[in-house]
């Protein structure tokens, strides 16, 4: 009995001591708040997809109509097409990138990131729009880069073109296609437009050729570049190896050459509505080099984690505080994620950017 | 009118704790011992036996398993009960950094018998290590730090002296200053139970005696109470002696060049008048199997 | 009261000890070369200069006192984890000399209870370790004042700071004593129990680095009722800067501190109550 009468005393000393400590003590963490991260298709995104099939189906190939260089031709489909995703020019070894405009627009970023140029600029936008004729925050549906060469869609009947391409020549290209170029200044970049739906703005006047061609079916598209399926998020695209390397900076060239040698192929989706929660998906031909790079990763997150919350760079803390590294059959991911109330902190001091209803859904 | 019991043990039994909570030795099975107040109680028994577990016992050292205990009439757990205890444990180990006046000096103040330098010389002479009282203890041969134990153990004059192997270490002349204090002790009316492997030590000075094997006390009582079998005699002749008048008289031969015979103290006046008659010189007698020794090696016999 | 003349008892031993006598030496000799070898030498041009200018130009502002500072910091925190480093290697022996066979006998036999000898041991080395402490940190306290002409109770409050540190990790070492009858398992306890101490005092920082689960949960759940060792030493170098004291968090590290060490001895009690020897 009394044996049992001290444990039960030193059972409560010891709580009394863990209670009165952490009455002054820092809480541990930041409360986090639970973000999803862009796994597949949802149900709105496959209505989306099929709404924007507007063109007929590609035709057959015909024998021996390649550019040269060019990927080969799609075989012939039942399926209707997306122009802009028929657009996109094959770019062997450059990233394609796909930014849904208008849905970004709607999100909590976008909202944020607009009340905050309005707040800096409160004319931005109509200025833009009185001189372009473009309403950017309505007309834009998509935007697309595929290497060097840009792709958009939208609504663009109100647009002036003369002003756009200051200096250029409009020239009738095709049934539906106009090309804007600075005559003389062949390194300038050419401006394509397919109806008032698409607009390719490519480094060279053969791209953009190509591109209207494509448009009106008197080349064969490649295959997509960028499959539907993929294309979810309010970004996304297909980053292939060689291209991983010249995103890092010089500070960090040997962890871009590690990761360029170990994936051939990066698979991005950021879905922004709410939350911001990017994931990159890494393929590569060797497992056991995927295997280290991810621990790698998840290395440098850590390390880069705590190297902000010592040098009190909150804005790095808050983004590599959701990130984590996660291993899958073959390849990996890699989630970063800030979450809403994260994203309203950091545009706390853009004047006028303050927390407000929630955007409505696409 | 029943006298007041000094140690009281019932049914006392002690199981040591075995490797990852199995059950260990069983150190003593159910021991009952009565120990009047004032008398000397020697306590004796084979190795392994149990006696000093039975002693640590006593003492709360170790915690009985089963069994009472009752100490001159109270709990042994209680201070106020070990306060009147004087007790000198088998393994003796003092601070080897301290004088004998220190450690008697720390005993004094544990049992705020408020006593002065002088009073514990007084200690120390009477074991006689006055002349060392002012060195560490850490020179000490195990004889005098045995002495300065005893001195520990009589210091304030306990109702209760446990002593186990209290002459350990002691050359033939400190066991006979130990004997003396202990029945100085005795006298002044202290009860004493004395735990040793010297019997001859133990039955000069107990007179009462318990003997215990294997866990358990298998006789009690006064020496001729525990003595077993029938008087024998053990006799020596000078040369010479007749052998046919010797054996005639009933002398049978026994070891080491003795003559043995049973019986009585008539039968050997009898028998020694017959030899004497006869021309024999006699140069030797003693009794025979009537000691400690004879009655443990008979206790143990009788143990399975 | 018995358990007073336990720790008396206690420290009467420590002084018959000669090593122990050999370390008072040895930081008396310690004190001596620090007076006699510190040069100060930029800190005097600066106290010079200071106190040529410092009282004119600022009025109630003592550069002398700021310029010493950082002295005073690093003399605080070393006094502190120096002081908790020998006290787990002064006092590993003391415990398991009581328990050992033929001690131990003797004192069970004495009239004290047992839990009055187990806080005995723990007040006397409390005591011993104080004593040093405050003789040390005095020590420096008055080298650092015949030297810079500045009074600054840092090194003893260091010094006394690092004796409560103390005293929650010798009541882990007097547990382990207890458990185990040994030395060296008692210093390593206590080497052991400073290191936890020290990481309890980061947990915050240090929870981050467990991945959100079960793994940070049990991190933070063990780590709750220990005393922040940095923490106090913290504090310790807060003080000897002159900065203000956080009163509440101090009062709060020290009394789980003191509440933690209560549990410990509770335990040891429990233990040692109920053993055989």
């Amino acid at each position: 009995m009394r044996r049992r009468a001290w444990l039960l005393v030193a059972v409560l000393l010891l709580a009394a001591s863990a209670g009165l400590m952490a009455l002054v003590e820092a809480p541990v963490e930041r409360p986090r708040a639970r973000v999803a991260f862009p796994s597949r298709l949802r149900e709105a995104e496959r209505r989306r997809i099929a709404e924007r099939r507007t063109m007929p189906p590609a035709p057959a190939a015909a024998a021996g109509r390649k550019a040269p260089g060019a990927e080969p031709p799609a075989p012939a489909t039942a399926i209707r097409r997306d122009p802009f995703l028929t657009a996109l020019p094959a770019a062997p070894g450059e990233p394609v990138v796909v930014f849904e405009a208008n849905a970004l627009r709607h999100s909590r970023l976008g909202e944020l990131f607009i009340r905050c140029a309005l707040a800096r600029d409160p004319g931005v936008f109509d200025t833009l729009s009185r001189e372009t004729g473009l309403d950017v925050l309505k007309d834009v549906d998509r935007v697309g880069f595929a290497g060097e060469t840009v792709v958009v869609s939208g609504t663009f009947d109100a647009a002036r073109w003369e002003r756009l391409g200051k200096g250029s020549v409009e020239e009738r290209h095709g049934d539906e296609g106009r090309l804007y170029r600075i005559p003389g200044r062949a390194a300038s970049p050419v401006l394509a437009r397919w109806r008032d739906q698409v607009v390719v703005i490519s480094p060279d006047e053969a791209g953009a050729r190509q591109a209207l061609d494509q448009l009106e079916g008197r080349v064969p598209a490649p295959a997509p570049v960028l499959d539907e399926a993929l294309s979810y998020g309010e970004v996304y695209g297909v980053i292939p190896g060689e291209a991983v390397q010249r995103l890092f900076s010089k500070r960090d060239a040997e962890l871009g050459a590690r990761l360029a040698a170990a994936a051939s192929r990066v698979e991005l989706h950021v879905d922004a509505m709410q939350d911001v929660a990017a994931v990159l998906r890494v393929d590569g031909p060797d497992e056991a080099a995927l295997s280290e790079l991810a621990r790698s990763l998840g290395g440098a997150i850590a390390a880069g984690r705590l190297q902000a919350q010592a040098t009190g760079d909150t804005r790095l803390a808050d983004l590599l505080d959701a990130a984590r590294v996660v291993p899958e059959s073959g390849r990996f991911s890699l989630e970063l994620a800030v979450p809403a109330a994260t994203l309203e902190r950091w545009f706390e001091d853009c004047a006028g950017a303050t927390p407000s209803a929630p955007p409505p859904a696409p | 009118m029943e006298r007041v019991l000094a140690i009281e043990a019932e049914g006392l039994e002690k199981r040591y704790p075995g490797r990852l909570g199995r059950p260990g030795p069983q150190a003593l099975r159910g021991v009952d011992l009565r120990v009047p107040a004032g008398a000397a109680f020697g306590l004796i028994g084979p190795n392994g036996a149990g006696k000093t577990t039975f002693v640590k016992a006593l003492l709360g050292v170790v915690h009985p398993s089963a069994g009472r205990i009752r100490l001159l009439g109270g709990d042994p757990l209680d201070p106020k009960v070990r306060a009147r205890v004087g007790y000198l444990p088998e393994r003796l180990e003092l601070s080897r950094a301290w004088t004998p006046l220190e450690v008697l000096g720390s005993v004094a103040r544990f049992k705020r018998l408020g006593l002065g330098r002088a009073q514990l010389l007084s200690r120390l002479e009477e074991v006689g290590v006055a002349g060392e009282a002012t060195r560490a203890v850490g020179g000490f041969s195990k004889g005098m730090r045995q002495r300065v134990g005893l001195a520990t153990a009589l210091l304030g004059d306990p109702e209760l002296l446990v002593l186990d192997e209290p002459t350990d270490g002691l050359d033939p002349l400190g066991r006979v200053e130990v004997r003396t204090l202990l029945q100085r002790a005795l006298a002044r009316g202290a009860t004493l139970l004395l735990n040793s492997h010297l019997l001859a030590e133990t039955e000069r000075v107990c007179g009462r005696f318990g003997v215990l094997v294997a866990g358990r006390v298998v006789r009690e009582g006064p020496l001729e109470a525990l003595v077993t079998g029938g008087a024998s005699w053990r006799v020596r002749f000078a040369p010479g002696a007749p052998a046919a008048a010797l054996q005639a008289a009933g002398f049978t031969t026994g070891d080491g060049g003795a003559l043995r015979l049973a019986g009585g103290l008539a039968a050997l006046n009898a028998a020694l008048d017959a030899a004497r008659a006869a021309g024999a010189l006699v140069s030797e007698v003693a009794a025979e199997g009537q000691d400690l020794e004879a009655v443990l090696a008979a206790a143990v016999e009788g143990q399975p | 009261m018995n358990s007073l003349a336990v720790a008396l008892d206690l420290l009467r031993e420590a002084r018959s000890r000669r090593w122990v006598l050999a370390l008072a030496l040895g930081t008396t000799g310690l004190l001596l070369l620090v007076a006699f070898g510190l040069e100060l030498q930029v800190v005097d041009g600066a106290l010079a200069a200071s106190r040529f200018l410092g009282g004119r130009a600022f009025g109630d502002i003592r550069p002398a006192d700021v310029a010493l500072r950082p002295l005073f910091a690093g003399v605080a925190y070393a006094v502190f984890y120096g002081g908790v480093v020998v006290g787990v290697l002064v006092c590993a022996d003391f415990a398991p000399a009581a328990l050992a066979p033929g001690r131990i006998e003797q004192l069970l036999a004495l009239p004290l209870r047992r839990a009055e000898l187990l806080l005995g041991t723990y007040l006397g080395v409390l005591l011993l370790l104080g004593g040093g402490a405050l003789y040390g940190g005095a020590g420096l306290t008055l080298i650092i004042f015949a030297k810079t002409g500045l009074f600054g109770w840092a090194p003893a409050g260091a010094a006394l700071l690092a004796v409560a540190g103390f005293g929650a990790v010798y009541a882990v070492m007097l547990l382990s004593a207890v458990a185990v009858r040994s030395a060296a398992l008692s210093g390593a306890a206590g080497g052991v129990a400073a290191v936890a101490f020290v990481v309890a005092g980061q947990r915050t920082e240090l929870a981050p680095l467990f991945a959100a689960g079960w793994g940070r949960s049990l991190f933070l759940a063990l780590s709750a009722p220990l005393p922040r060792l940095t923490g106090l030493a913290d504090h310790a170098g807060r003080l000897a800067e002159g900065r203000p004291a956080e009163l509440g968090l101090l009062g709060a590290q020290l009394g789980g501190a003191a509440l933690f060490s209560a549990a410990v001895l509770a335990l040891a009690v429990t233990l040692f109550d109920r053993k055989d020897f």
